[in-house]
């Protein structure tokens, strides 16, 4: 499938927002719509102009055991017992992930220096974007109530917009907190480092891991993310 | 009169934002105001109520793993979760090609886009633009393109079920995608 031709590309994404590509061409051209961001952005554009068409029928109520289900494979309960509430399981994992996270430091080496982690610090995580490329490392100093985002490149920002880091729930614990929350706004270019509340000490130890949104100056309005999440990282514990 | 909805399409970009952060009260919040509609949408295109509730399920968890690619920038939330749902009922039924109930007489005929909404709804900005402009359309290149969106049809197939051979079925459907596009102005 050549896909230079300006005119192609763009039947093609018609023709398969549209869903009338079959087959080998569908594969073909979902293939080529993760390589080339150009064509996804005419993917979006066709969407806009057809998707519209998918609110249009009548609402009809799926019955509750669909949402159910949903709950159970996302486990968004805390009913459920077993192997992902396994302590031990979760402590490998931690020493796991820890270790992990060191060698993407290191591996980032070459380009970056790597942030220097206090040994004093009980949790870490490398916060990536969504092409695992590291962005912070987040480190914590649980004894002197600190919080310190080193920064693993210096990050392009709008001047009227902000980074805000957001602490997680975590996926299998039943005693985390329900909804994200706030950290505080990290700096673009250089180090930062937060004061921890006790709130804020206590929820890191029930958090999942970290995120960084982009959000307005001086950051979330509502006390919630607002703006597109650009960045995750696990938080592992030291 | 209002719209089947209501539902703002700035609360949903939110609520996916927070899907994005693994916030369970706003995916259950999402599926609250959105499923009815997705799930006419799944019915209408694999025909079958079981793989229906499949495929809606299935939507939902690619929403939670992918909310975070989401941008509202690119395109308004309700489309996003559209074209997931879509994308998953076209795979399940060209996986399936006789998986389909065609006793159902959805498939029996054609449907005219004029009669899969009811008149006088309400319907949001982007909504009510693409009706507009498909009332502009010839009516071939109207209901080969609605046909198509919502029985999730191959060129092939809508050419065997309408009668008309297969090149004009393309060029009617290449010429009203053209023609929606310039009136959307995008």
């Amino acid at each position: 499938m050549k896909m230079q031709s300006k005119s192609l590309r763009n039947y093609l994404a018609a023709e398969y927002v549209l869903g009338t590509l079959a087959g080998r061409a569908r594969k073909r051209f979902e293939f080529y719509i993760h390589q080339d961001p150009s064509l996804q952005a005419l993917v979006q554009k066709w969407g806009q102009v057809l998707h519209p068409m998918g609110g249009l029928l009548k609402p009809v109520k799926p019955p509750k055991r669909v949402w159910k289900s949903i709950e159970q494979r996302l486990r968004l309960t805390d009913s459920r017992k077993g192997f992902w509430n396994n302590l031990a399981i979760w402590r490998t994992f931690s020493a796991l992930g820890a270790a992990l996270a060191v060698v993407v430091g290191l591996y980032l080496g070459p380009l970056q220096p790597i942030p220097h982690v206090d040994v004093s610090t009980d949790y870490l995580a490398v916060i990536q974007n969504s092409q695992s490329q590291g962005a912070w490392v987040v480190s914590t100093d649980v004894k002197q109530k600190r919080l310190i985002v080193r920064n693993l490149k210096t990050q392009q920002l709008a001047s009227n917009k902000d980074f805000e880091l957001w602490l997680l729930p975590a996926a299998n614990n039943k005693k985390t907190f329900k909804a994200p929350i706030s950290v505080g706004l990290i700096k673009a270019a250089t180090k930062t480092e937060i004061v921890l509340s006790s709130h804020l000490l206590s929820a890191i130890q029930q958090a999942g891991g970290v995120a960084v949104s982009l959000e307005p100056l001086g950051g979330s309005p509502t006390g919630l993310p607002t703006g597109p999440v650009l960045y995750q990282g696990k938080l592992q514990l030291l | 009169m209002t719209n089947t909805g209501t539902v703002e399409d700035n609360d949903l970009e939110d609520l996916l934002y927070r899907c994005a952060l693994h916030d369970a009260k706003a995916l259950s919040k999402l599926y609250e105001l959105t499923s009815a509609k997705l799930f006419a949408l799944c019915l209408k295109i694999v025909t079958r109520q079981d793989i229906a509730e499949d495929v809606l399920q299935d939507s939902f968890i690619n929403v939670w793993h992918k909310a975070e690619q989401f941008r509202g920038d690119k395109g308004s939330a309700m489309s996003w979760l559209v074209g997931i749902v879509r994308n998953k009922s076209i795979d399940w039924i060209r996986k399936n090609p006789i998986g389909r109930d065609v006793s159902d007489d959805v498939l029996a005929e054609t449907q005219d886009f004029s009669t899969l909404f009811e008149d006088g709804l309400e319907f949001s900005g982007d909504t009510q633009a693409l009706i507009d402009c498909m009332d502009e359309l010839d009516d071939t290149q109207r209901n080969a393109i609605s046909n198509v969106y919502y029985q999730g049809f191959t060129h092939k197939e809508y050419s065997n079920k309408s009668g008309h051979p297969l090149g004009t079925i393309k060029s009617w459907i290449r010429r009203g995608l053209q023609a929606l596009k310039g009136c959307l102005e995008l």
